[in-house]
């Protein structure tokens, strides 16, 4: 039988990191899902490579969270499409996961790379 | 989940087809981009089509899990789990028709002695806050707390109505024999004078009328009175004209105000008011019982501490209306009428637990052979992603569907089952008040009855099914593989759990049966054919004296006897179904303990009336009453128990209650014969006990009770009796009845209990049968392959039988082999707590085991004998 617990984990981690990504990209304002995806893979140069897929569930999501709202619209191509725009709630929750992020990012490299970075400052 | 959440999804749950429409377009409006953004980059059409699908991953997948997020994926998966639970049990009637029929029979039989067990002891009453009702008791402790409660004057009344702490309200009612007046022909009506607040107390609203009400009690009021339904339907043929009529009770006109409704028993026959400061009715003093409400909060206990306080204060303050040894408490109403049926519907509830436990085992087996033939679509299930709690919730839903069907089936049941049931019900063991019936909390416990039995039958078998390896599985191609062995010990587990849950409850059967037989076959010492007993009250104001009493009762027997068809005619008094013990000594015996003896009091012709044999010198005559000689005859038990190794005749007996025939003037009585041992009851069946049968002219008591011996048909004979009865006094209301049929009221309950537990336990039998052979006959099934091979191989049909029967029967010895200890402990547990049970004896043990032997081997017998039929070469094809 499949163990789910850590498959879910992983998913977990995975889903916190694509919202907030999500949040950023609307920061710039409104956009559809294929151009939330390209956003996010430009932006990251390349590095980060979301499965488009993935996107809806987490799009899902964030609307339940009040974070962000959807229209419908026409595409600068005359394609009718789903637009998200970034609530005011999903604003604040962007500043607390960034802060969040930094300061986790921090402790990371702080234990990856603990003998370098004191002789840096 | 944020209440947000929620309230999303249940927009969602509405909404639900245009949102699925719209992820749809909005998806393909993604890969459209993506696929015209790779062609722009030069792919060829195709290319960016497979190019896009790629990139955005699986799209039916993603779709699903979009949907998680605005619906209560649970409970769609929910209903899809039901939806195919239906379809799978609809797709196998056969095994779904059996567990559902067995579920129905366990919880049927469950739900409907629990309806007996609501309606009777934990819901009787329609009074208001029934449940808080108390009586107040005072007796003579040298009695015990279980003697009969002694009646208090108005004035005790109104004093525990206005001192005690622990009653909200507090009420009293006071009997009364009413003579009934109708064209000259006096009837006999139990009367019941009630204080002023019982009726607004008790909150039954009349059926037609009004109740009585505070101004009905005041002095001077006009007379009125409240007819009780059955009184009501018996007397006056149920007319509601009677409401405003007049009738003469007690010699006054008075007026009937309103009928009470079925379910009100509180009052005998007819209410009437009782005026608490006029001293007595018609020159007799009203004694009251008095019941109180509990105020909410305070329980029995409290209330009992309180009253025991007043009590002391009562007696020291009217030692005149007490015993030297008045004690004094409080027993809640539900309590002092249910207790004794209670314990017997106790045991009864364990019995067809028992039965409903052996129906759990039985679907539980059933389950368990059902999941290995299913164990390939189990693999199927399991290989495309399904978890293993999804597995057991599959199949506990299952479980639920056959359980809520079982149920809703088994309250049809036990509606059905209750008509019967209510018929054989021991009349004085419940209150009259109940009313037995399904109703919503009845309802509530058949359902909950049905989650438990989920839970009891379905978990095993789920646990079990979901944990097998899938991978095995799917290699085998759904054959093969064999039993897992945990499998194995399961299902033999349950056969000898049920075998030996079968055993106990046949065993309790048994043991009632040989119970009720004995007291059916109880010598009753006296005979009951053609007995006739016939009674009427000597008033007060007409029969004072001992002298006139018995003028009358030497009249009536003179007139008696010589009407046609009486062969014999004698006084005696109580009646022969009760008895209860009354204080004596043995002269010149003293001894630490007391003594005691039931009693009676008898007139000449009394034993060669009833066919009471004389053992030993001669019995009281007519000259010995008409001389007033102080004699007593006593039977043989007491001769054995006082007398041993001694002449009884001559002896001396002192009766020690004189308080209790006040117009008796000897107390020393001379043994003058000894007679055959009769056998009354004191609440627990028929038995003898010593006795003295004491001459009825030197008591004086206010009755005159006969028993009359007829030629034919007792019957017949009641209207000329209650003629000479007329004829000396037209005044006395006159009650007569056979005795035989009066002696039925004994056996009711040991009938009920009997009755009841043979039908459990033939139901359990069958549904062990059942189970054995289902057990069995699916081992074989599962061995056919192996037993092809074998027969192939050289082996004799004999062989195969033996084989397949040793298996089944080993597992019958071992259920047996637990069954029997677990019946004598029960037995030792049960002993003398219910009439009938005294110890488990080897006898009933053997032929219990022996019917079940009989019945396992019947169950194993078929189906080994369809394992040697198989033919090889299609055994070995099989499957």
């Amino acid at each position: 039988m499949p163990r789910r617990d850590a498959e879910r984990e992983r998913i977990e981690l995975l889903q916190g990191t694509l919202d907030m990504l999500i949040l950023r990209t609307l920061l710039w304002g409104p956009a559809h899902g294929h151009g939330i995806a390209i956003a996010i893979e430009r932006t990251s140069s390349d590095v980060l490579k979301v499965e488009h897929g993935s996107l809806y569930p987490a799009l899902q999501r964030l609307q339940q969270e009040a974070w962000i709202t959807a229209e419908w619209k026409v595409s600068p191509n005359k394609r009718r499409a789903r637009y998200y725009r970034l609530t005011a709630a999903g604003r604040r929750q962007l500043m607390a996961e960034t802060s969040r992020w930094d300061r986790l990012s921090e402790a990371i490299a702080r234990i990856l790379r603990p003998v370098e970075s004191p002789e840096e400052s | 989940m944020s209440w947000k959440q929620h309230f999303a999804k249940l927009r969602g749950l509405a909404g639900r087809r245009r949102h699925d429409g719209e992820l749809d377009e909005e998806i393909r409006a993604h890969l459209e981009m993506e696929e015209q953004e790779n062609q722009a980059k030069g792919m060829s059409p195709e290319e960016a089509h497979y190019a896009a699908l790629r990139k955005f991953g699986n799209v039916l997948r993603t779709e699903e899990s979009a949907r998680e997020m605005w619906r209560w994926v649970w409970l769609e998966t929910l209903a899809q789990d039901v939806r195919y639970g239906l379809r799978m049990l609809v797709k196998n009637r056969g095994f779904t028709a059996v567990a559902v029929l067995t579920l129905a029979l366990g919880i049927g039989g469950t739900t409907a002695i629990f309806s007996v067990v609501y309606g009777s002891t934990l819901n009787p009453w329609p009074y208001k806050d029934g449940d808080r009702l108390t009586i107040v008791v005072s007796y003579d402790q040298k009695q015990g707390p279980n003697a009969s409660r002694t009646g208090v004057s108005p004035a005790e009344f109104l004093y525990y109505q206005q001192q005690n702490h622990v009653f909200d309200e507090v009420i009293g009612e006071a009997s009364e024999e009413l003579s009934l007046s109708r064209n000259g022909i006096p009837e006999w009506l139990r009367g019941t004078r009630v204080t002023d607040n019982t009726f607004r107390v008790l909150g039954v609203a009349p059926l037609i009328g009004r109740s009585l009400g505070p101004e009905d009690s005041q002095t001077g009021a006009p007379p009125v009175a409240v007819l009780c339904n059955k009184a009501w339907k018996s007397k006056f043929g149920g007319d509601p004209g009677i409401v405003g009529r007049t009738l003469i009770l007690n010699h006054e006109p008075t007026t009937v105000v309103g009928v009470m409704p079925p379910r009100f028993e509180w009052c005998g026959e007819v209410c009437l008011p009782a005026d608490l400061s006029a001293p007595t009715v018609a020159g007799q003093a009203l004694w009251f019982y008095v019941e109180g409400r509990l105020k909410p909060g305070v329980t029995v206990e409290q209330a009992n501490a309180d009253i025991r306080i007043l009590g002391k204060q009562l007696a020291a303050l009217y030692p005149k209306d007490h015993p030297k040894d008045a004690a004094f408490g409080v027993k809640s109403l539900t309590d002092e009428f249910t207790r004794e049926f209670r314990k017997t519907l106790y045991i009864l509830f364990g019995a067809v637990g028992l039965l409903l436990l052996i129906a759990c085992v039985n679907v539980s087996n059933l389950l368990l052979a059902r999941a290995t033939t299913r164990e390939r679509e189990i693999a199927v299930r399991a290989a495309l992603g399904a978890s293993r709690g999804r597995l057991i919730r599959q199949f506990l839903i299952e479980s639920l569907i056959l359980a809520t069907v079982g149920a809703s089936l088994g309250c049809l049941l036990a509606r059905i089952a209750l008509g019967p049931l209510l018929t054989i019900l021991p009349p004085w063991m419940v209150p009259p008040e109940a009313e037995i019936r399904v109703n919503g909390s009845v309802l509530l416990f058949a359902l909950g009855s049905s989650l438990v039995c989920t839970l009891l039958f379905g978990l095993g078998p789920a646990i079990l099914a979901a944990s097998r390896d899938p991978q095995e599985l799917l290699r085998a191609g759904g054959r093969g593989v064999g039993e897992s062995s945990g499998h194995n010990r399961l299902r033999n587990l349950l056969v000898v759990s049920e075998v030996a849950l079968s055993l106990i409850l046949l065993t309790g059967a048994g043991m009632l049966v040989r119970g009720f037989w004995h007291l059916r076959h109880v010598q009753l010492g006296y005979d009951v054919d053609n007995l006739l007993c016939v009674a009427a009250p000597l008033p007060d104001s007409r029969y004072k004296t001992l002298e006139q009493r018995n003028q009358f009762h030497a009249e009536l027997l003179r007139r008696v006897r010589t009407l046609p068809g009486v062969t014999s005619a004698a006084l005696g008094w109580p009646g022969l179904i009760w008895a209860g013990p009354a204080p004596i000594e043995v002269v010149g015996q003293s001894s630490a303990e007391d003594q005691s003896a039931w009693f009676r009091l008898v007139g000449d012709g009394y034993f060669e009336t009833l066919r009471i044999p004389l053992l030993r010198g001669r019995v009281i005559s007519q000259q010995d009453l008409a001389q007033a000689r102080p004699v007593v005859v006593v039977n043989r038990a007491f001769a054995t128990r006082y007398f041993t190794g001694m002449n009884p005749i001559g002896q001396q007996v002192s009766w020690k209650a004189q308080g209790w025939f006040p117009q008796m003037k000897q107390s020393v009585f001379e043994v003058i014969g000894v007679v055959g041992d009769t056998a009354h009851s004191d609440g627990e069946g028929p038995k003898a006990k010593p006795q003295v049968f004491l001459p009825i002219m030197l008591m004086g008591i206010p009755w005159n009770m006969a028993f009359v011996r007829t030629a034919g048909d007792p019957d017949r004979l009641l209207n000329p009796i209650r003629q000479e009865f007329a004829a000396i006094d037209k005044e006395l209301p006159v009650e007569g009845s056979e005795v035989k049929v009066e002696q039925q009221d004994w056996y009711s309950e040991p009938r009920f209990v009997v009755t009841m537990l043979v039908a459990f336990g033939s139901l359990g039998l069958v549904l062990v049968s059942v189970g054995v052979y289902s057990v069995v006959s699916y081992a074989v099934s599962r061995r056919t392959q192996e037993i092809g091979i074998r027969m192939a191989l050289g082996a004799q049909a004999t062989d195969m039988r033996r084989m397949v029967m040793t298996a089944g029967l080993t597992w019958l010895a071992i259920g047996i082999g637990i069954g029997v200890p677990a019946s004598i402990a029960l037995a030792k547990i049960l002993q003398n707590r219910i009439w009938g049970i005294r110890s488990a004896d080897p006898l009933m043990l053997l032929a219990v085991s022996l019917i079940l032997t009989v019945v396992g081997l019947a169950a194993c017998y078929f189906p080994a004998r369809r394992a040697t039929k198989v033919d090889p070469m299609v055994a070995l094809r099989y499957e």
